[in-house]
């Protein structure tokens, strides 16, 4: 390793960076946290104020409540993807485009996409009530009522999310042993057997990432419900979309960097086990 | 599956993930009257390309893409330059408070961004970036994952290379540039390619930092439309298709760097 006058070059400016827009941030909120501060007035100490008052509000434990379970859309993502990376394991030319099929939904924005799926959604007008209606089935409120407009979000999410972990299965099947698939196929296991003794196993790690990937998304999910249901009470929507009225809206500064540390410790387990899946050795 | 429904199952699949795109596409191509038809056509009859002219003329459309164009290249450019600096400091160099770095950019990899908005939104305000294209650049001009990625392109390269640049008395600089970019190179477009797309997307910290509309990206163009056109879809599913042409044209041209990059972990 070379000590050298340059080093300083290359090193600064993350020095710099992380000093100004991550170390300083992070202690600012923290002890905003425990601040009245709206950015206008000076601002006071008032010690966990935030805190009491945040935790005997009812709409953030409904919020919380909403963002949690959002993680229901884990295990159908999951059992989707693991499915279609199965279907589509194989490198051929036919595999490929149904790969990029499911993939143009991940690449879409998430206001284009929110746009997109207002207006399938319609109440009216929309092509799903309408194909309901005709199937016989009466109409959804998917915007106006909850816990349907939650349903609304998840099927975006599930959506948009499908083929990007199809993707991360994908990476995980390329690596799993095709040996012991072959001897299993030698001892007559049937293709259902296989996959649920031979190759899932190998793929629990890569499941765990998914998992983890798709749970802290969930936590995290606000612009599909500023897109889509702005005008929703409060407590049908997230911890951010919370977080972001009182901070961006209201500029309860104070106030938000509470709710921003609490949602920090309710998502710091999944973001550890995040971390260590990216650095494990075996990553695909 | 090695039936024969697989393709029809995969095919139904590829069809549900088509069709809303599709069914965005025919709005933006119908007229007023067409768009509330009951029961709804399918198929594209008595299409017109009058609500791009109309949405284009109604809303700065050219700006709002300016303004992105602007913003993404930044955002893109200088996340490339300062990750695979630091990344290639944090691999391949030694120097005082290097353990530190890393902490910083493990720490900051935890941290959810939607926390971060609240304080940087202070420090934007106290340094006069609020309407200002540096206002969304600067405070993100360092991606974490993108540092923790090069970092680890770096490491991959064996050591023997660098101890015989330095033996041919290479400085950490050309090493650096002449030796270790090129090996990197595919890392290198993966995070370039990345940072393009979240750049092009993102929406929230755009719309706290900018909040005079002539700095307004299409992101937040659109959702502007939204209000201004409550009755009138087609002109919002114009500006949506609009919107979305550049990263399916990206997507597809990158294909391959966007699987190697998935593949590596990076995005979401």
């Amino acid at each position: 390793m070379a000590k050298s006058k340059q080093t300083f070059f290359f090193a600064l400016p993350a020095f710099v960076f992380f000093a100004v827009f991550f170390c300083y941030p992070v202690l600012y909120v923290f002890i905003n946290s425990f601040r009245e501060e709206n950015l206008i007035t000076a601002g006071s100490f008032i010690g966990f104020e935030n805190y009491t008052v945040l935790l005997t509000d009812i709409v953030f434990w409904k919020v919380l409540l909403n963002s949690f379970l959002y993680i229901l859309v884990t295990p159908i993502l999951i059992a989707a993807s693991l499915m279609l990376a199965l279907a589509l394991r194989g490198n051929n030319r036919l595999n490929r485009i149904f790969r990029s099929a499911f993939f143009f939904p991940v690449v879409t924005p998430l206001v284009t996409a929110g746009i997109i799926w207002k207006w399938m959604f319609a109440e009216d007008m929309g092509i799903i009530n309408y194909l309901f209606s005709s199937l016989g089935i009466s109409s959804v409120k998917w915007l106006s009522a909850f816990p349907e407009n939650m349903l609304a979000v998840m099927i975006i999410t599930i959506w948009r999310g499908a083929g990007y972990y199809m993707m991360i299965m994908l990476a995980g099947l390329a690596v799993t042993d095709a040996d012991i698939e072959e001897a299993a196929i030698l001892d007559g296991a049937g293709y259902w057997q296989r996959v649920w003794h031979i190759i899932i196993p190998q793929l629990r790690s890569t499941i765990v990432m998914v998992f983890v990937i798709s749970s802290i998304a969930a936590v995290k999910l606000f612009t599909e419900l500023y897109v889509l249901i702005p005008g929703a009470p409060m407590a049908q929507k997230t911890i951010v979309s919370l977080l972001f009225r009182e901070s961006f809206e209201k500029f309860n500064m104070g106030y938000g960097s509470a709710i921003g540390i609490l949602l920090f410790l309710f998502t710091l387990g999944l973001s550890i086990a995040n971390l260590k899946l990216l650095d494990r050795p075996d990553k695909p | 599956m090695k039936n024969g429904l697989r393709p029809i199952l995969l095919s139904v699949v590829a069809l549900l993930c088509i069709f809303p795109f599709y069914w965005m596409v025919l709005a933006s191509l119908r007229s007023a009257g067409d768009i509330f038809q009951f029961p709804p056509q399918l198929l594209p009859v008595n299409i017109s390309l009058s609500n791009y002219s109309e949405i284009w003329n109604a809303v700065p459309m050219s700006l709002y893409f300016f303004n992105t164009i602007v913003i993404t290249i930044l955002t893109a450019f200088l996340n490339v330059l300062a990750s695979s600096l630091t990344g290639f400091a944090l691999a391949r160099l030694q120097f005082n408070g290097k353990k530190l770095l890393f902490l910083c950019v493990l720490s900051a990899m935890i941290f959810p961004k939607e926390i971060m908005m609240i304080p940087l939104f202070s420090i934007t305000v106290k340094l006069g970036l609020i309407d200002n294209y540096w206002g969304v650049v600067l405070p993100f001009a360092i991606d974490a994952l993108s540092v923790f990625l090069l970092r680890q392109a770096y490491l991959a390269i064996p050591k023997e290379i660098e101890e015989a640049a330095y033996m041919d008395g290479c400085k950490p600089f050309s090493l650096w540039l002449k030796i270790m970019q090129p090996m990197v190179k595919p890392t290198l477009i993966v995070v370039a390619l990345f940072s393009t797309m979240g750049a092009w997307s993102d929406f929230m910290w755009p719309m706290i930092v900018l909040q005079d509309p002539q700095y307004h990206t299409v992101q937040l163009g659109l959702q502007g439309m939204q209000g201004t056109f409550v009755n009138n879809f087609r002109f919002i599913a114009a500006g949506a298709v609009l919107s979305i042409i550049p990263v399916f044209v990206i997507f597809i041209v990158f294909q391959k760097y966007f699987v190697k990059g998935i593949f590596a972990g990076v995005g979401k």
